[in-house]
């Protein structure tokens, strides 16, 4: 499950590429870079990975794609 | 001194250049940075070789660029004191003569181009010993060492670098031939001389 | 009680909570053919009648700032449980609970991410009903538990500490207007509103008005003569209490006339303080002659018999240190006692006929010395909450259970405040923005000290993004061959 913050880092970063120029990865509907990001997500393509940090200093990579599987809605 | 240099570095990924090989962008995105460029600990770049990528690209906050970290291999040329270099003479001056070492050109002051007293002949633009009448002129292969470096961020041209002749087995290399041909008691031929005619 | 079973306490409300929104299904299964829908309706309207009971709908929050609480308030932990915990509990808590397969089906299938405690109430609350509930009712309202519990999870990435630090400020801004002093409990008066907030905070060694609750045990607890009895035993009682007149003599004695009435109430006898003056070691002559007490010391110095009488007036005859009076109130049928002054240490080893279990003092610092620091923090807790919750202020307890875990998380009462939590971070940034900027500053130059720049503070100052919210996210990305 992604927590709010990751869900509004990843379509952030995502939509701030497409707005300087990166292709989109798969077709997918929607007219701004906001919702272009939105949708890559929803879809699971984004080929993206996330950082969590334990408070023992010890970190765990998750591909955004395990993440986005069990969202609520 | 040329030198082949192992070097770990992060590579900006800029998402407009997203959509073609990694590789490719990297080297591209590597060569801009540095060749050409000057760097006082390292010497003047001359070439981004064997890029490679490793690991995941990471995004940071404001900037929708990836940033990978990237090993290469980087050329460069580190022009030290005391080392001996040839090269062709590419300017001939009052003040003395350009040679190309590569990238850059090096300055073998008037004063430092041989044990005599030189003039400069304007009409074929080269420089003459009084006493031995060796000639110096553009196109002429020379041995120097190089006495004084003075690198500049501002790029090759901004650099300086100075060198000698004024030593035994430097100066250019019809001279050394001959010389060294002395040294073995050889007999020495014609050394080469200004033709009589302009000699008034 | 320990920080896992708090939390689980609380948890567990939100389990008898969600249970009750189940129980709630059962009028319209009776009266209506049941369809799925109307339950869904009937548990969602009960879940989201939260914003109107905001007090029974937070506990099931609990959980979470006790997380952050744990390592400090700003490392989140992640959000999937360590799972071997759950099966710790799981093995413990199986036993009690009843036996409901389907419930257990029905969360195997997200992974068991709910507490047990909460899964053991849920249980219980929903065995009576199962006549009631057809199997699609049932299923539907341990769906809602999980999802309550789930949406009520603070995320990693939240800003835990600020907004307790804000949610206990606020209100403490608005209690500076109000009071300072409030009269306690009949005679006894209990500093209470912001000075005893700020005491709590600060980790004093010594409240203002240190003050403990004294339960009685059954045999004693109906009695009022045999509370006054222990009462007489813990209050203090000094020569000075029970002195009517003290006659100065020219000469190199005095006389103690003792107030006979006042001997008899405290059941003191004359010659028993006369043997405790002796005691007292003091080179001279101790004599009785009626209610009259001569002191002879052998000294003339007048200034030297002035401090023996007032070493002799302070001596204590009967009573418990630092105990200096003790008030019965009667609560309900049974009668307690309150003390000005406390010393728990004694109170728990030698006074008989009490309820040991049920002593109170608000001395935290002495908790923490007698009962040890987890006690301590549930006293903190406590304290702080009652000053709030006293004045008609309105703050969740989770924010003060983040505070206390804060300042116990060490094994000792740490104070919020220069010699505690905010002198003792690892940041010199963060310190030289607390308080006395310059000196942290030259002190950490002189030791050539490092930043690593890992808080929330450091960051704010340099100009970085700060690691909290979508500052915490760590982002990467794999660029495939064909590219992305």
């Amino acid at each position: 499950m992604l927590t709010r913050f990751e869900r509004a880092r990843v379509i952030g970063a995502r939509a701030l590429q497409i707005s300087m120029g990166a292709p989109p990865i798969v077709e997918v509907p929607g007219r701004t870079p906001l919702e272009i990001a939105t949708n890559e997500l929803n879809a699971g393509v984004l080929p993206m990975t996330i950082r969590r940090r334990l408070p023992n200093g010890k970190h765990q990579d998750i591909p955004l794609k395990w993440l986005i599987k069990n969202q609520p809605n | 001194m040329y030198k082949l240099l192992h070097m770990n570095d992060v590579v900006r990924i800029p998402p407009e250049k997203f959509g073609r090989s990694l590789d490719e962008i990297a080297s591209e995105v590597l060569r801009s940075n540095y060749e050409d460029v000057v760097m006082r600990e390292f010497g003047i770049v001359l070439a981004i070789l064997n890029v490679e990528v490793k690991g995941f690209g990471k995004i940071l906050p404001g900037d929708g660029a990836l940033f990978y970290r990237a090993s290469f291999d980087m050329l460069v040329l580190m022009p030290m004191i005391q080392e001996v270099v040839e090269g062709e003479v590419v300017e001939v001056n009052d003040y003395g003569i350009f040679v190309r070492i590569g990238p850059i050109d090096g300055l073998v002051h008037v004063s430092q181009i041989m044990d005599d007293y030189i003039t400069h002949d304007p009409k074929r633009n080269a420089l003459i010993g009084r006493e031995s009448q060796r000639i110096i002129e553009k196109g002429n292969l020379v041995r120097a060492r190089v006495s004084t470096v003075s690198l500049s961020r501002g790029g090759s041209t901004r650099s300086k670098i100075g060198m000698t002749m004024r030593q035994p087995f430097l100066g250019s290399l019809k001279w050394v031939e001959a010389d060294l041909k002395k040294l073995h008691g050889e007999k020495v031929g014609a050394v080469e001389q200004a033709p009589q005619g302009e000699k008034k | 009680m320990t920080k896992r079973q708090t939390a689980h306490a609380e948890a567990d409300d939100a389990g008898a909570d969600v249970a009750a929104a189940g129980a709630k299904t059962e009028k319209p299964a009776k009266t209506v053919v049941a369809s799925k829908r109307r339950v869904k309706e009937a548990a969602s309207a009960s879940a989201s009648a939260k914003p109107n009971a905001p007090k029974n709908a937070s506990p099931s929050r609990a959980k979470k700032p006790k997380a952050a609480g744990a390592t400090g308030g700003e490392a989140p932990v992640p959000l999937e449980p360590t799972p071997d915990l759950g099966l710790a509990q799981g093995r413990a808590s199986k036993a009690r609970q009843p036996d409901m397969p389907l419930v257990d089906e029905v969360l195997a299938r997200h992974d068991r991410r709910l507490p047990e405690m909460l899964v053991s109430q849920l249980k219980a609350k929903l065995a009576p009903l199962k006549e009631k509930l057809n199997e699609e009712q049932m299923v539907t309202v341990v769906e809602e538990t999980y999802s309550s519990y789930i949406k009520a999870l603070i995320e990693p990435g939240e800003a835990a500490g600020t907004v307790a630090a804000q949610s206990v400020g606020e209100p403490g801004t608005q209690m500076t207007l109000r009071t300072f002093h409030y009269a306690g409990v009949r005679e006894l008066n209990v500093t209470l509103g912001l000075p005893r907030l700020i005491e709590i905070v600060d980790a004093r060694r010594l409240p203002s008005t240190p003050t403990m609750t004294i339960y009685l045990d059954d045999e004693h607890k109906r009695d009022l003569t045999k509370a006054k009895d222990i009462a007489s035993n813990i209050e203090t009682v000094t020569v000075e209490n029970v002195a009517k007149s003290i006659g100065y003599e020219m000469l190199n004695n005095f006389t103690i006339e003792v107030d006979a009435e006042m001997c008899e109430d405290k059941l003191i006898d004359i010659n028993y303080i006369a043997k405790s003056i002796e005691k007292l070691k003091i080179p001279g002559k101790v004599s009785v002659e009626g209610n009259t007490i001569t002191v002879e010391p052998e000294t003339t110095d007048r200034a030297k018999i002035k401090r023996i009488r007032e070493r002799i007036m302070d001596l204590r005859l009967k009573g418990l240190k630092g105990i200096k009076r003790v008030v019965i109130e009667k609560k309900g049928d049974e009668y307690l006692l309150r003390t000005d002054g406390s010393n728990l240490a004694q109170v728990i080893e030698n006074v008989k006929g009490i309820d040991r279990r049920k002593v109170y003092t608000n001395n935290i610092s002495e908790i923490a010395e007698v009962l040890g620091i987890e006690a301590a923090r549930s006293a903190i807790i406590r304290e702080a909450f009652e000053v709030l919750d006293q004045q008609g202020l309105d703050v969740d307890v989770r924010h003060v259970i983040l505070i206390a875990d804060l300042m116990t998380s060490t094994g000792k009462i740490r104070q919020i405040g220069r010699h505690g939590v905010s002198g003792e971070k690892s940041s010199v940034l963060a310190r030289a923005a607390f308080e006395v900027t310059v000196k942290h500053l030259l002190d950490a130059a002189s030791h050539g000290e490092e930043d690593r720049l890992e808080g929330v503070t450091e960051n704010v100052i340099v100009g970085q993004p700060i690691p909290l919210g979508t500052g915490i996210v760590e982002l990467f990305m794999r660029f495939s061959k064909e590219g992305t």
